[in-house]
């Protein structure tokens, strides 16, 4: 039974992110649409988010999703080594996205109602 | 000229951020995607930056002072195995800044049983410096025995499997074992005879006495000469000491690092038990405790006694402190934070992998 003050995220896999809870929404969500590795990654994230992860961020994230399990490292025969989603990091994901779209959704209602005008 | 650098240079030059073990998990991937990025940007502050910025947190994250442990090739989940071997590098890191800690603790104490011994008795009541820093001597004099007895339960278990490793290792596990060892036991024979020599030139003998051996006091002094406001006055100081005592205020601070990276490469090459790790989190979590008691006295004693004012006779009054005591507490908070950091890291590592299958 959850606590009542407890946040969705808060039991989701991207709890203990801290500040690489974006650039791991980001990664996740792109590794979503199937494994790729680091520049392809960064490509994806850039078209459909906008936002370019640079090589350091994207690393550090990649490399603390790995290590809890949500991501996988795929055997590569070049240099370039692909990253999957797994059913881990689908599950951390989709709970992540759950509490980010009823944030969304408060927030686009309650701008309907009193800031219509606009 | 550095300008005519290819991209797969410049990718190299910049993985040099990253600790080795590192570069050999993600070394080779990183460089492509650091080759495709420079080919495409060919000029970026920004991601000269960010690297650096991740090569640093990894160099903090293998030293157990950040992050969490790399995934095990292969396995890609963190092993049990790697998070022990996190708790030692944690380990190690707060016996690097127990050791800053208590060379300038000792250099602030030491100063101040200078005082102590070497003014004549106050007259009563006893002026308000004299008597906040008789309580901030007692109170760290007090902190360091604890310390000292903390060091000497954590050592204990750490010697005696340092002692069963090396009879049980093989000829190459054993030359792991003695080279360190060998550092660490040249560095603390030089600390202790230097100390020994230098101790005669104490200045705190001859007046009030105190509750402090001089020969400990005197011993402390000596092997903390290195902590001086003199390094901000080359001129003078090196006008005013001998050779030999400038040699040695130089060398004492590289023997004592030299012995903290011994110390750190033999927990991390002996592979402490989970039990013996255990047991050692818990004295890491005491050992804070009192490096908290003793900046706070270092503190209260510069917060109430700050300022050189001359007497007529042009002294310094006892139990004044000056810029360098304020440096000096400035450092013990910074090696309290070191030191907190690795202990709660140490901790949380301990505990997750007991819950690691």
């Amino acid at each position: 039974m959850p606590k009542r003050d407890e946040r969705p995220s808060d039991r989701a896999g991207l709890a203990g992110f801290g500040r690489y809870a974006g650039p791991a929404t980001l990664i996740l969500s792109s590794l979503a649409d199937g494994p790729k590795h680091g520049y392809a990654l960064t490509k994806d994230v850039e078209e459909f988010a906008g936002v370019r992860l640079a090589p350091g961020t994207l690393y550090e994230a990649l490399a603390r999703l790995e290590s809890q399990g949500l991501i996988r490292a795929l055997e590569s025969d070049d240099r370039r080594r692909p990253y999957e989603l797994t059913a881990a990091g689908a599950a951390a994901l989709r709970t992540h996205l759950d509490a980010q779209r009823r944030v969304t959704d408060t927030g686009l209602r309650r701008l309907k109602a009193n800031w219509a005008t606009g | 000229m550095s300008a005519a650098r290819t991209p797969a240079e410049r990718a190299t030059r910049l993985l040099r951020w990253y600790p080795r073990a590192w570069r050999e998990r993600y070394g080779a991937e990183f460089t492509e995607l650091l080759i495709s990025d420079i080919a495409e940007r060919p000029r970026s502050a920004g991601r000269a930056v960010d690297v650096a910025h991740g090569g640093l947190t990894a160099r903090l994250t293998a030293a157990g002072l950040a992050g969490c442990p790399l995934p095990a090739p292969g396995v890609g989940v963190v092993t049990a195995q790697a998070r022990y071997r996190q708790v030692s590098a944690s380990l190690g890191s707060l016996g690097g800044a127990l050791a800053v800690f208590l060379t300038v603790a000792a250099a602030l104490w030491s100063e101040l049983v200078i005082d102590r011994q070497s003014m004549s008795p106050p007259e009563p009541p006893v002026p308000a410096p004299a008597s906040t820093a008789l309580l901030a001597t007692g109170v760290i004099s007090a902190a360091m025995l604890v310390l000292l007895a903390l060091a000497v339960l954590a050592v204990l278990p750490v010697l005696a499997t340092l002692v069963i490793r090396f009879l049980t290792a093989g000829r190459a596990g054993r030359g792991a074992l003695a080279k360190p060892a060998a550092v660490l036991l040249g560095c603390v024979t030089f600390l202790f005879i230097g100390g020994r020599h230098f101790e005669n030139g104490w200045p705190g003998t001859g007046g009030h006495g105190s509750f402090v051996p001089a020969g400990l006091a005197a011993f402390e002094w000596a092997t903390s000469l290195s902590v001086s406001a003199y390094w901000a006055h080359p001129a003078s100081f090196f006008a005013q000491f001998p050779r030999l005592e400038v040699g040695w205020m130089a060398a004492s601070p590289l023997a004592l690092a030299a012995s903290v990276v011994a110390v750190a490469v033999l927990v991390r090459r002996a592979g402490l038990s989970p039990r013996v790790l255990a047991f050692e989190v818990k004295l890491a979590a005491a050992a804070c405790a009192v490096m908290a008691v003793v900046c706070a006295a270092a503190a209260w004693w510069v917060a109430t006694s700050r300022g050189n004012r001359l007497t007529s006779a042009g002294i310094v009054p006892p139990f004044h402190a000056g810029l360098i005591d304020l440096a000096c507490t400035a450092v013990l908070a910074a090696g309290l934070s070191v030191a907190a950091q690795a202990a709660r890291l140490a901790r949380r590592e301990l505990l997750l992998a007991r819950s690691t299958v």
